[in-house]
């Protein structure tokens, strides 16, 4: 199993990518890319060179450094945001599977209030009442996802929940929560793994647009939609300002899309086999 | 007299593997061939085969005559529909949904006559005629999801002959359908075969259906054509091993006689539920009395549709009945009551038909056997769960399995085996088997069987045997109940309702179930478009 993994490039390759901006911002939170980070207006806009690799910013400070220290609070962010909604969401799911009735149908069209609503605007909204902040970010992205996880754990559920085994399981007296998690659970975790990748890039995105208003993550923390807010204004002198931290946010979403569908390939391959 | 379809050395290898080796064998004009084999035997590829449409990739030899001409097997797709026609087994995916009858039997028309809208119509109408299903009975203008499965079926045939083909290839057309449906569909495929002068290939898995209706048969094992002949003489002398076993295993073992009984155990009083519950109506259980007392062996028979499944349901109080009650040792059976629906549960464990979907894939055999043990008051030791797990896999035959394997290792006898285990792990006294040998090839069906037989001998287990097959209900029950459309028509000793039925409907199902020594009734009422 570990070889077909290996043997799947593009999967590899996203996760070494993946694996390298978390190491990159790591270093970065270690202080060895202080200097680079600190405000020196001796060196106000420069462009890349062997010196600043990507330039450097209208404060001075390296574009390079600031994405290495940038990609730790917008993956973690991401990656918070969207666990909490896989948590909350994916029982939510299970057990409207389960239950059935007029709670279920409540659930849905709660559901369904949270998808008909522009995310981001609910997002500013929660921010701004609530000031912005990592904490609020986060809960802002979270909310979002779990209508998503709620409704893709109770429609593999829904589909599982007529096969024999759950009847054999009610046949031997088990509770509803005991069916969600010892027989729905395991059959629909492979599928809500490759969505956490899919949900993770959309929260990346998300999470720049609330820093590029001003609303994610705040000061001194460096962030990747800031970094391209700031340099809206000086997009004509200082290209680079906005290439190479819009380059970093494509790469991370696209990375992520790629190893949610290299997962979801590997994963049908297996369910395949079990069927055989 | 020349041969209509001729097949010399046919042999199809993909992708290294041999599918099909060396089959040979021709049939006449108004000829009924049928091809028999047990699942992987090679049949359904070699109906492939002759319409072309064998795998990608695949290599094909030998020859093939139609007419005494020869044609290559690459240019089949043209002839497909217009000399060759199929009919399929499943008639619920063979045709579309959002057309109507008429049109999709006029589409099969237009492609090989040029014909206008009206002329197409009226062609299609006479069609549909032909295969017993007039106009005045069922209007061209439905759609298939209005008819019954054995009219789609015949839908399919008017599609099939649409294109005035010489040779027609039923793959498994019956299989999907109830036993009297079955009998129709193959009385018209005789007729249609003698009145029309075609050449059919009937292919089944089932030697009763093909020894009714045709005059020679072919048997199919890993690819071979192992053997042929005339349909009596193969039937009354057949010489090769395959074919002794398929007529071995035809009929299910004897039946062992009638022991003590004990007090009533289940007693079901006035159940009714209706399709859309809580309203006045049509109901799917009307009224159904029944009682099983500790060690009886009680058989329902029924057709699809009959309440079989709804029944089984709302007795082990999965679906609660709209009126009426179930009591299981004397206590009414009431879902909202744990306590004492578990103390029920322990009595009465079920075992469904599909094998495959009644146990979960993701877990151990281990953890799948002893989950009714829920069920104890009490939680079981470590030890306890393990020896429970252990007699249930010895008593079904499956001693030395590892408890740590998962379903998908394991044939589907095996995984009926294990699921009997899973009923058996909390000793109930009264095991209901819902269509629980259906699913199973002859020879698997058998060992199941007498597997049951002997858990009744042993243990003194009571059966509620839920099925549609009349010559599996013989051997392990002691009496029988008849429903259809959702009541209870007919009941009685087995032996006695299964050898002199008195009821119609009775009569009528024993007398549609296809079997070695007797051919079904081909009365003259095709014409049965309910």
């Amino acid at each position: 199993m570990r070889l077909r993994l290996a043997r799947s490039g593009t999967l590899v390759c996203s996760a070494l990518l993946l694996g390298l901006m978390l190491v990159a911002g790591v270093v970065a939170l270690s202080g060895l890319l202080d200097s680079g980070l600190s405000i020196d207006l001796s060196r106000r806009l420069l462009a890349p060179s062997t010196m600043h690799l990507l330039g450097t910013d209208a404060l001075g400070r390296d574009v390079l450094a600031q994405i290495c220290a940038g990609s730790l609070p917008s993956l973690g962010i991401a990656g918070l945001s969207v666990c909490l909604g896989a948590v909350l969401g994916i029982p939510l799911g299970l057990m409207t599977a389960v239950r059935g009735g007029s709670i279920a149908e409540w659930i849905a069209r709660a559901n369904d209030v949270v998808f008909a609503f522009p995310s981001l605007l609910l997002a500013v909204l929660l921010t701004a009442s609530l000031g912005p902040g990592i904490g609020t970010t986060v809960i802002a992205i979270a909310v979002f996802n779990v209508p998503v996880f709620a409704r893709l754990a109770h429609g593999q559920a829904a589909v599982l929940m007529r096969q024999d085994f759950i009847l054999a399981a009610r046949m031997s007296g088990r509770t509803h929560t005991a069916i969600a998690f010892d027989h729905l659970l395991p059959n629909v975790a492979g599928l809500t793994v490759v969505q956490l990748a899919v949900q993770m890039s959309l929260a990346i995105v998300a999470e720049s647009g609330l820093s590029y208003v001003g609303l994610g993550v705040q000061p001194p923390l460096p962030s990747w939609g800031r970094m391209l807010a700031d340099a809206q204004t000086l997009v004509g002198i200082a290209p680079w300002l906005v290439t190479f931290p819009g380059a970093a946010l494509a790469s991370a979403v696209l990375a992520l899309n790629l190893l949610a569908d290299g997962m979801a390939k590997h994963w049908t391959r297996g369910s395949r086999q079990v069927a055989q | 007299m020349t041969s209509r379809l001729r097949v010399e050395g046919l042999s199809v290898t993909l992708a290294g593997r041999t599918l099909l080796s060396e089959v040979s064998f021709e049939a006449r004009r108004g000829e009924m061939i049928g091809m028999v084999g047990d699942s992987g035997s090679g049949k359904s590829m070699t109906a492939l085969a002759l319409i072309g449409l064998l795998p990608p990739g695949s290599q094909v030899q030998g020859s093939l005559n139609l007419d005494d001409a020869e044609v290559g097997w690459d240019r089949l797709a043209p002839l497909r529909g217009r000399r060759i026609g199929v009919v399929f087994q499943e008639p619920s995916s063979a045709l579309n949904p959002l057309m109507t009858i008429s049109d999709q039997v006029a589409e099969g028309l237009c492609l090989h006559a040029p014909l206008n809208r009206m002329e197409a119509h009226r062609e299609a109408e006479a069609l549909l005629d032909r295969v017993g299903l007039p106009s005045s009975a069922v209007s061209s203008d439905r759609y298939p999801h209005e008819l019954s499965g054995g009219q789609r079926q015949r839908v399919a045939l008017a599609i099939a002959l649409a294109g005035r083909p010489d040779i027609l290839i039923a793959d498994e057309p019956t299989t999907a359908l109830d036993v009297t449906t079955q009998a129709q569909i193959l009385h018209l495929l005789a007729r249609l075969t003698a009145t029309e002068g075609l050449t059919t290939l009937l292919i089944s898995h089932d030697l009763g259906v093909i020894g009714g209706v045709c005059s020679r048969v072919l048997v199919m094992s890993h690819g071979r054509l192992v053997e042929q002949g005339e349909t009596t003489r193969l039937l009354e002398a057949p010489s090769h091993p395959v074919t002794r076993r398929l007529m071995q295993n035809y009929d299910p073992p004897e039946p062992v006689t009638a022991g003590p009984q004990g007090a009533v155990l289940l007693e079901a009083k006035g159940l009714t539920r209706r399709y859309l519950p809580a309203t006045d109506g049509p109901a799917a259980l009307h009224n159904v009395h029944l009682s099983i007392r500790a060690g009886e062996r009680v058989g329902v028979i029924g057709e699809s549709g009959s309440g079989k499944s709804t029944l089984v349901r709302s007795l082990l109080g999965l679906d609660p009945p709209d009126s009426g009650r179930v009591t299981i040792a004397g206590v009414a059976v009431d879902p909202s009551q744990r306590r004492q629906t578990r103390e029920q549960l322990r009595q009465v464990q079920v075992v469904f038909q599909d094998p495959v979907s009644s146990l979960n894939p993701r877990q151990p055999i281990g953890r799948i056997l002893a989950e009714p043990l829920h069920l104890l008051p009490h939680r079981p030791t470590k030890e306890e769960r393990q020896r429970r797990v252990r007699e249930a896999l010895a008593s079904v035959g499956l001693g030395g399995i590892s408890e740590h394997a998962r379903p998908h290792e394991f044939s589907g006898g095996q995984r009926q085996r294990l699921a009997i285990a899973r009923a058996l792990v909390i000793e109930p006294k009264l095991l209901v088997l819902d269509e629980a040998v259906s699913a199973l090839d002859a020879a698997t069906r058998n060992e199941i069987l007498l597997l049951l037989q002997e858990l009744w001998r042993s243990r003194g287990l009571g059966f509620l045997f839920v099925t549609h097959d009349l010559s599996v209900v013989r051997s392990v029950t002691d009496r029988v109940i008849v429903l259809r459309h959702g009541e209870i028509v007919d009941e009685g000793p087995t032996a006695m309702l299964l050898t002199c039925p008195e009821h119609p409907y009775t009569r009528e199902l024993v007398g549609a179930t296809p079997s070695l020594g007797r051919r079904p009734p081909l009365q003259s009422g095709s014409h049965d478009a309910q």
